[in-house]
């Protein structure tokens, strides 16, 4: 990197223009505020507590320091396998979660109309009565099909609680706002296996990312940094190299070591043409091919007609002239990431996430290339994660009002996939399903609607149409331990606190191939009266009385999460993240002989596995064909190739004014929840400097085009709304096509959230993507001067 | 301390780290346009080259801790100075504000305090996770990174009850090293040849920060490398 002092002072100018050219415009007067002498911070005895953080998927290992009550950093758990000390800037940020002054203190009833902001404050007994009447009066009248439970998240023993809640009380209606993975539809459709692909990324040396966020907020971004640091340096004189197709130089693609711009939803058509250079140059896994797959040569049925195969279609559509014309890679590139793939392995493709435009075909489509080259279930491909063996729920039995409740059609049945939580039902909707269904009122009315982690009417486009359908519900009830958009709306609030406050746990992060789970005690007391949504499902189910009550035997949740531990205590393997005699100087964990555990009982573990945060198993065994090939066959099977589609969201317009529009994440704002922490608004992204707000990247040539120059304050125009913002001008994006991140433009929230940017979920429309349901997270805009 | 730039992802994790164990005030839109928001630590995006070819590079900058600082020559009133132990202290009673230091250093990493924040800027409940082994500044002086000194204090004080020296790693870390997730960031005494920052400062890939100036930073940064096919 060459910086010369003029350089660097271009680069920082705008971060610290108030030092360098001494005031903004505004009167000193007004900012010679009284000189305090500095403060005293009250001090105390310190004290550490292990748990874990809950603010995506990564679960990262944590360690609270407090003084007396007060927690005042967190610090990460050197004994969590995969984050292994380090915390991202979200979990940095989080005492400025637990001590928001936006915080709702206890329950709250609805006071005045819906949304009027007026709460009457309840005490917990009233407000669980209040609940458990209501939803009793529904069962009571064979309704119970009419309560909806709409969850953030779809896996962990909370989930699982709230998913048990529904059948024993009688709904089918269990929703998820979460984007069902692409990875798991690939998986599905190619090896029988429900579950989004575990990726050996610590040992692969070549990795081509279509697409994937890997160090900006995707699955487990600590997990994925430290591994990105193995794939370059944990071999000495052996480096290994990111490829990132995207739209946009990402945080990803600039530490990838070639970033490659790809037209938007071409990933499809780009892994079939990487896919047939190594058909044709003869650089495939033959071995693997011949014995372990399936469809890949033409097939003659018992009628004698003749089926083409993967390798026909694959020869005969995706010839680098055609694919490099749909993707934009240059042939040259296709034939060389190609050749590097096959020769510099161990190799993996990955991606595309969710949210992209015809996602869950491509992510097929990209698996297939794993299979191809021979990376199913080989050290550093794509293998299936073994899962902890966490011991089941006691069965039980619903009596004639729940079967019945549960039998009758869901109010927004999902599109032919849904994920799912293993060995539980997949959840039986799509979010945005229920908003048609409740403005229609068809099959049936909704009567009651919970939420948990769940914000649908700033998460998802339309929020005026989400805010009317919630509108016509008689009773919504919100677990948010703040007053979001969606809780603004509500008749009762059941604050959940937050994840230092109260027991919970973590499950398994999507993409680990082995078990690394985390169930952790409180950080703190809780600082308000809020209650875990577990214990009120408990208690509820107890008010409810019968055969509700039977299904939930347990105190409070963390007796539920007890009996969940047994299993790992009965597995007599693994370990916890740290065993006894391992407090001192933090060493790095290493692989280790098993041995069976030498707890006395199962309270001394549990009490051990709670001290320390969580348990892990961290083994693998590779090629174990049996368990990962689960098809019918027994065999990968070829997904069949349908022609090549751009999904209309990506497909390009005659109209040159017309651009796609790409939504990107920011790991500190995640999908919003990250806005009502200032720590948060003053780190969005390093290469714009904007803070607190959204923006709009351009490439200089498009903005040429259209007469914009950088900072200029645009509309950006979709056919679902419009939203202004200002624009930066950014090298690193295709041509024709504009690039703004979501998670900004709250309405609600707190007021470090409220009305800071703009929110993108305004300008999208409903499409989706054919083949999951997942919502896409672009469109088509025009950008124009305002 | 020694960044490895190949590991660093830009997450800003050290940022937030920084503000929170230093107790540095947040700052709200309208002070931040005003580039009034205070941090001792910042990721830099250095963007390189045009259109498709175009790279971007993070650059965590904080104090670069100076052997020659040029902060310390302009400074009227002795308020900032270069310690024993070399680095680069910051008297808050005695700075009066005169920001010619923050001018004069050519990492444009020190802070003026434009309010007295913790008194008017932060609510009762955030103030409840300030950190008792940092003080809060008044307003009117310049802060800046001091590589947690308050954790050298408390591991010192450790060594001396323990009648020895404070080792050369691994006693203690600032906050940003610890939270680092990619552990792009490395800290220990470099002048002693057992530890890692020193080995790592050898590196080929090592340089440091406009050292054109004369200003010999503490601070080492490891180029990026690049990939090459091996066989």
């Amino acid at each position: 990197m060459s910086l010369d002092r003029r350089g660097f002072l271009k680069l920082t100018v705008l971060s610290t223009a108030g030092v360098a050219a001494g005031s903004g415009g505004q009167q000193l007067g007004a900012v010679l505020e009284a000189t305090g002498t500095d403060e005293r911070v009250a001090n105390g005895p310190e004290q550490w507590v292990t748990t874990s953080c809950n603010l995506c998927s990564g679960g990262c290992g944590v360690r609270v320091r407090r003084i007396d009550a007060r927690a005042v950093k967190l610090e990460g758990n050197p004994y969590h396998p995969l984050s292994r000390g380090g915390l991202c800037p979200v979990a940095q940020a989080s005492l400025q979660l637990l001590y928001n002054p936006d915080r709702i203190r206890g329950p709250l009833e609805r006071a005045g109309p819906r949304g009027s902001g007026q709460w009457r404050p309840l005490a917990w007994d009233e407000a669980i009565r209040m609940l458990a009447e209501r939803l009793g009066a529904l069962r009571q009248q064979e309704r119970p099909h009419t309560v909806a439970l709409v969850l953030g998240r779809s896996e962990g023993l909370l989930a699982q609680l709230f998913r048990r809640f529904a059948r024993a009380y009688g709904t089918p209606n269990v929703l998820t706002t979460e984007l069902p993975d692409p990875s798991a539809y690939a998986l599905w459709r190619t090896q029988g296996i429900r579950a989004p692909i575990a990726y050996d990324l610590e040992n692969a040396k070549y990795i081509l990312s279509f697409g994937v966020p890997l160090v900006d907020g995707w699955w487990d971004p600590v997990r994925q940094m430290r591994a990105l640091v193995q794939v370059r340096q944990g071999t000495p004189g052996r480096r290994g190299k990111l490829v990132q197709f995207e739209p946009r130089l990402s945080p990803t693609a600039a530490k990838a070591d070639e970033w490659i711009p790809v037209n938007p939803g071409t990933e499809a058509a780009l892994a079939r043409g990487l896919a047939h250079l190594l058909v044709v140059d003869g650089r495939f896994d033959r071995d693997f091919v011949a014995r372990h797959t399936a469809g890949f040569e033409d097939q003659v049925d018992s009628a004698g007609r003749r089926h083409g195969g993967f390798r026909d279609l694959l020869v005969r559509e995706y010839k680098p002239p055609a694919v490099s014309r749909i993707t934009g890679v240059p042939e040259e590139t296709l034939r060389r990431i190609a050749a590097e793939f096959a020769l510099y392995g161990p190799g993996v493709a990955i991606g595309p996430p969710a949210g992209h435009p015809d996602a869950a075909a491509a992510a097929a489509a990209v698996h297939a290339l794993n299979a191809l080259a021979g990376r199913i279930d080989r050290l550093g491909g794509a293998l299936v994660a073994r899962t902890a063996p966490l011991a089941p729920w006691p069965s039980f039995s619903p009596d004639t009002a729940a079967r019945r409740g549960a039998a009758r059609a869901p109010l927004a049945p999902s599109a032919s996939f849904s994920p799912g939580a293993k060995g539980a039902a997949p959840d039986s909707g799509s979010i945005s399903g229920l908003a048609a269904a409740l403005r229609s009122g068809q099959p049936y009315p909704l009567e009651a609607l919970l939420l948990w982690e769940a914000n649908p009417v700033f998460s998802q486009p339309g929020s005026d149409r989400f805010r009317e359908a919630v509108g016509r519900v008689p009773l919504v009830v919100s677990f948010s331990p703040f007053l979001d958009e969606t809780a603004q709306l509500a008749d009762l609030i059941l604050p959940d606190p937050v994840f230092l406050e109260g027991w919970h746990d973590m499950p398994q992060p999507p993409g680990v191939p082995y078990p690394v789970i985390s169930m952790a005690p409180p950080a703190t007391d809780p600082l308000y009266q809020t209650r875990h949504p577990g214990d009120v499902l408990l208690e509820t189910a107890r008010a409810l009385g019968g055969s509700v009550a039977r299904a939930f035997p347990w105190q409070d949740f963390r007796e539920a999460m007890r009996h969940a531990a047994r299993g790992l205590y009965a597995a007599s393997r693994g370990m916890v993240f740290a065993t006894h005699g391992q407090e001192g100087p933090p060493a790095p964990l290493r692989e280790w002989e098993w041995a069976p555990m030498p707890y006395g009982s199962f309270d001394e573990f549990f009490e051990e596995l709670a001290a320390k945060g969580g348990w892990t198993d961290p083994s693998y065994g590779y090629q174990d064909w049996k368990r990962v090939l689960r098809t019918t066959s027994g065999r990968f099977e070829f997904p069949a190739l349908p022609p090549h589609q751009v999904a209309p969201a990506a497909a390009p317009a005659d109209d040159p004014s017309s651009l796609h529009l790409h939504t990107f994440a920011v790991l500190a704002l995640g999908e919003g929840q990250g806005a009502n922490q200032p720590f948060l608004q003053e780190v969005l992204a390093p290469h714009t400097a904007v803070q607190w707000g959204s923006w709009v990247e351009l490439n200089p040539e498009t903005a040429a085009r259209l007469g914009i120059r950088d900072g200029d304050q645009v509309w950006v125009q979709s056919a679902a709304g419009r939203v202004a913002a200002q624009v930066r001008l950014y090298a690193g994006i295709m041509p024709g096509v504009a690039a703004m991140p979501r998670g900004q433009g709250h309405t609600a929230l707190g007021r470090y959230a409220r009305g800071r940017g703009v929110n993108v979920m305004e300008l999208l429309g409903d499409e989706r993507d054919p083949a999951t349901g997942a919502l896409v997270l672009s469109t088509r805009v025009r950008v124009t001067r305002a | 301390m020694v960044i490895d730039l190949e590991r660093c992802t830009g997450c800003q994790a050290c940022v937030v780290a920084c503000k929170q164990e230093n107790n540095i005030p947040f700052s709200t839109p309208e002070e931040a346009a005003y580039g009034r928001e205070i941090a001792w630590l910042r990721v830099l995006a250095v963007t390189e080259r045009d259109y498709p070819r175009v790279k971007s590079r993070y650059l965590p900058v904080l104090c670069q801790q100076c052997d020659a600082p040029p902060c310390i020559n302009v400074c009227p009133t002795g308020a900032t100075y270069r310690n024993p132990e070399g680095l680069v202290g910051q008297i808050y009673p005695r700075c009066i504000g005169c920001r010619y230091c923050a001018n004069a250093c050519p990492y444009q990493i020190k802070a003026f305090n434009w309010y007295n924040w913790s008194r008017f800027r932060w609510p009762a409940e955030l103030r409840q996770s300030l950190n008792p082994d940092v003080s809060l500044r008044p307003m009117g002086v310049i802060e800046k990174c001091t590589f947690c000194h308050h954790r050298l204090q408390k591991a010192r004080e450790q060594a001396r009850a323990e009648g020895r020296e404070v080792r050369g790693e691994g006693e203690y870390v600032p906050a940003c090293v610890q939270s680092c997730p990619a552990g792009a960031l490395f800290f220990g005494d470099l002048d002693d040849p057992e530890t890692t920052v020193h080995q790592l400062a050898e590196s080929s890939r090592a340089f440091r920060l406009l050292e054109e100036l004369g200003t010999e930073p503490k601070v080492i940064y490891l180029e990026e490398g690049e990939w090459y096919a091996a066989t």
